[in-house]
């Protein structure tokens, strides 16, 4: 199988993951629910944990990493905190569905910052006309998890920050894989997944506060247990009820290889194999792509559509080869509006760390063979 | 025997308190709050041998730990409060 799917999920993990989430089961108890060596020693790994990755994210204070159980969950925790019914909310126009229903479910007036695919200058535009049309806050996607287009966030967070405007980053689609440096990016909150670009399992997330956030959910705590509120203090304010302990202990050693491997350095190899991808399918004229020719505008993902074919069917035929690739809107239906892909959405192909050379070459082999699949296909009916 | 018991506001903070003072030369470590002293319930506390309390409490404070309370252990054995 060559695994293409790495957006959705990274698959491969270090070999330490693996076996931490198996001791994890094992050996940890509940953090901050006991003075007993397992409690003690999961708190350990927490912390451990927050250690690492306000390390990697530039963070002064651990406390201010709050584990959640995937991006998802951090975007609805940052957004809850900040943003009230009708507030003006100004997202790009690549943001996934975990930002777009949040704000739609508490009432916001959202704006939609448009810009063409892959053109920074456009979107750094748009966004300063609609600070100066006047928001309230804002939600801005690093990287779009459909076409892979890098959004210029630090050039956007002075934008917002110079205003006093605050704001929510979205790092599912670039922690691990490109810069993202919490104190340079001023934001309020960056929420992120352990299961992709950390190499963390699934069930995993993070979200790096800067301050103030407000309760999501409502529980045990392990601390202040005589209140009937949550306690007022960072992470434990956040943080109610068991910890995925395993996963926890297992996105440790996703993020301590991270920033062993450097973050850089992945980058490189993501878009070396992406823009192979793109060369060798740009060779083929029956595949449309969406691909960046300018440098450091699209990350390790990489959208196409075979022409006369949807997505569905293509990946489908991909997947006959055995390639695993997503198709559809995914989960971005406004990034497939954006650009101009919607309602059928297109093939994903997204890389990793671990992706190898020689499995592009093959998927590029296996792409002619779909190709001629599908005339035979169509020359039948 | 510890001397000290620095009362902290989760987990998290005594973590890094306990970090913050073992790199100054303390010697501590974490334990769950003595029940008396537990006055809004389950935490986490800093346990310290002798020491320099005043400077102790000086470095937390400056990592932005600011401590619950602080206690002094008796002869007898009862936990006193320290004001700092």
């Amino acid at each position: 199988m060559i695994y293409l799917d790495n957006g959705a999920t990274t698959l491969k993990k270090p070999k330490e993951v693996y076996r931490n989430l198996g001791e994890g089961a094992k050996i940890l108890g509940s953090p901050g629910r006991g003075g007993h060596r397992y409690a003690m020693l999961a708190g350990e790994v927490c912390y451990q944990c927050r250690e690492e990755a306000s390390k990697l994210f530039n963070l002064p204070q651990p406390e201010n990493v709050i584990f959640t159980f995937n991006a998802t969950h951090g975007l609805n925790i940052a957004i809850f905190s900040l943003v009230q019914p009708g507030m003006r909310v100004a997202v790009t126009g690549y943001e996934h569905n975990s930002v777009i229903r949040p704000l739609k479910a508490i009432g916001a007036d959202v704006r939609v910052v448009n810009s063409e695919l892959f053109n920074r200058d456009e979107i750094l535009r748009a966004f300063k006309r609609e600070i100066d049309r006047g928001i309230d806050c804002a939600v801005i996607t690093h990287v779009s998890n459909a076409f892979g287009f890098i959004i210029p966030v630090y050039e956007i967070g002075k934008m917002l920050q110079s205003r006093k405007i605050p704001f929510i980053v979205d790092a599912s689609q670039s922690a691990g894989c490109l810069e993202v440096n919490f104190t340079k990016l001023g934001a309020d909150f960056v929420a992120m997944p352990g299961h992709k670009g950390l190499y963390g399992p699934q069930g995993t997330g993070l979200l790096l506060v800067k301050n103030k956030a407000k309760p999501f959910m409502y529980g045990g705590s392990g601390s202040q247990s005589a209140l009937v509120t949550m306690p007022d203090v960072l992470p434990d304010m956040l943080e109610a009820g068991t910890h995925n302990m395993p996963g926890i202990y297992g996105l440790l050693e996703g993020i301590k290889f991270v920033r062993k491997t450097g973050v850089n350095k992945i980058f490189e190899h993501e878009v070396m194999l992406t823009q192979m991808m793109a060369k060798g399918l740009s060779d083929m004229e029956e595949y449309v792509l969406f691909k960046s020719n300018t440098p450091g505008t699209q990350s390790g993902v990489l959208s196409f559509n075979l022409k006369g074919v949807s997505p569905e069917r293509t990946a489908e035929l991909f997947s006959q080869y055995g390639v695993a690739m997503r198709a559809g809107l995914h989960c971005s239906p406004l990034a497939h509006k954006s650009a101009g892909t919607f309602p059928e959405g297109t093939v994903r192909a997204s890389v990793s760390v671990f992706t190898k050379e020689t499995e592009i070459r093959k998927f590029l082999e296996i792409s002619k063979k779909v190709a001629v699949d599908c005339k035979k296909i169509k020359f039948r009916s | 025997m510890s001397d000290y018991v620095i009362v902290c506001r989760s987990l998290t903070y005594a973590q890094r308190g306990v970090r913050v003072l073992t790199m100054a030369g303390f010697s501590g470590n974490i334990r769950r709050t003595p029940s008396e002293i537990a006055k809004e319930g389950c935490s986490y506390s800093i346990f310290l041998r002798k020491a320099d309390i005043g400077y102790a409490v000086y470095l937390l404070r400056r990592s932005g730990i600011e401590p619950r309370k602080v206690y002094k252990y008796s002869n007898g054995g009862s936990l006193e409060e320290v004001t700092l």
